[in-house]
């Protein structure tokens, strides 16, 4: 009867044992809020891709540009984002957003810029020396970018024994190539208090 | 005769035809070959970021943070202190006197550590 007793109690603490050590795993939406560090997350990236999103087609640059051209659509470039802030920050997670609602608006051309435009370039060449004459693409027809979306990310850090105020800043600006002309900004500031 | 006419035109044409190539449009700055022929060298270098972000971060100081990185300092020295004891030939001051000659395994992120390591080795191991 011990022996059952203490077989038992073993297999209990056995059973508490393995399942306190288990790593538990649930995949959840992607627009519920989960806040743990405080850092930078999925939400602040969100709420940044939301707002440019919203805004950027509805500002009158859009119609400002196809007037001036006779209805053609403006070329965009996604240019380089500076993280000015304490974190890591990858912009990719919401100027994506802002590509997608380019195209599937069909008010506005992308074109490839940087490492990817430098790949497109390199297949070129080989096809030159490799691909059949007549599948073979030419250099020189490129489309030129009218304007180029570039950004930034600041933050501001106010932090005293277990309480901190951080203040982040997104900015996007559309540029003119020819003119320098800013044609549209964005920003979104989020600020979160935390408490450890 | 004639074959000096024909070259004449020749020539004349060929000139009129590069300075339709030159042809400004209105209100170009006239000495834009020289922004030109300065950042086309530069192409390359300039556009490779294209489409990522630059990470330019900076460390915010944080409190609770700072007080986390202490005591995980305070652990390690814990730890490691029989190995290096106060004025032992292997110990730190004898063999790595000051902040910059001192070993890869003590190096640390902790500005509240680099600022105590300045401060001596009384201060280090009495606090």
């Amino acid at each position: 009867m011990n022996a059952l007793k203490s077989l038992g109690l073993g297999l209990i603490i056995f059973a508490l044992f393995v399942s306190s050590c288990t790593r538990k795993v649930t995949r959840v939406d992607e627009t519920t809020q989960i806040d743990i560090s405080g850092g930078w997350n999925n939400t602040d990236s969100r709420l940044v891709a939301t707002e440019m999103t919203n805004t950027i087609l509805n500002s009158p640059w859009l119609s400002n540009h196809t007037e001036k051209n006779s209805g053609k659509k403006p070329v965009v470039i996604v240019g380089m984002f500076q993280n000015k802030s304490h974190e890591h920050i990858d912009a990719e997670t919401f100027t994506k957003d802002v590509e997608r609602v380019f195209l599937s608006s069909e008010k506005v051309r992308l074109v490839q810029g940087g490492k990817n435009r430098e790949e497109l370039r390199a297949e070129r060449a080989d096809q030159q020396s490799n691909a059949s004459v007549s599948t073979m693409k030419k250099f020189g027809l490129e489309n030129g970018a009218d304007y180029i979306l570039q950004g930034s990310i600041n933050s501001i850090v106010d932090a005293h024994k277990r309480r901190k105020v951080v203040y982040y800043q997104t900015n996007m600006e559309l540029t003119n190539i020819e003119t320098d002309e800013v044609v549209w900004i964005g920003d979104k500031k989020i600020t979160k208090y935390v408490k450890n | 005769m004639k074959r000096i006419i024909f070259c004449l035109c020749l020539v004349l044409s060929g000139s009129s035809g590069l300075q339709a190539q030159e042809r400004f449009a209105p209100d170009q700055n006239p000495r834009y070959k020289e922004g030109l022929n300065r950042y086309i060298k530069l192409t390359d270098s300039l556009t490779k970021n294209q489409g990522t972000t630059l990470q330019q971060t900076y460390k915010a100081y944080d409190w609770y943070e700072a007080k986390l990185e202490r005591r995980q300092q305070r652990r390690y020295w814990r730890q490691h202190s029989c190995f290096y004891p106060h004025n032992s030939w292997y110990g730190p001051g004898f063999y790595y006197p000051n902040y910059f000659y001192r070993p890869y395994y003590w190096n640390t992120s902790s500005i509240w550590f680099n600022y105590r390591w300045n401060l001596g080795d009384r201060y280090r191991y009495r606090h």
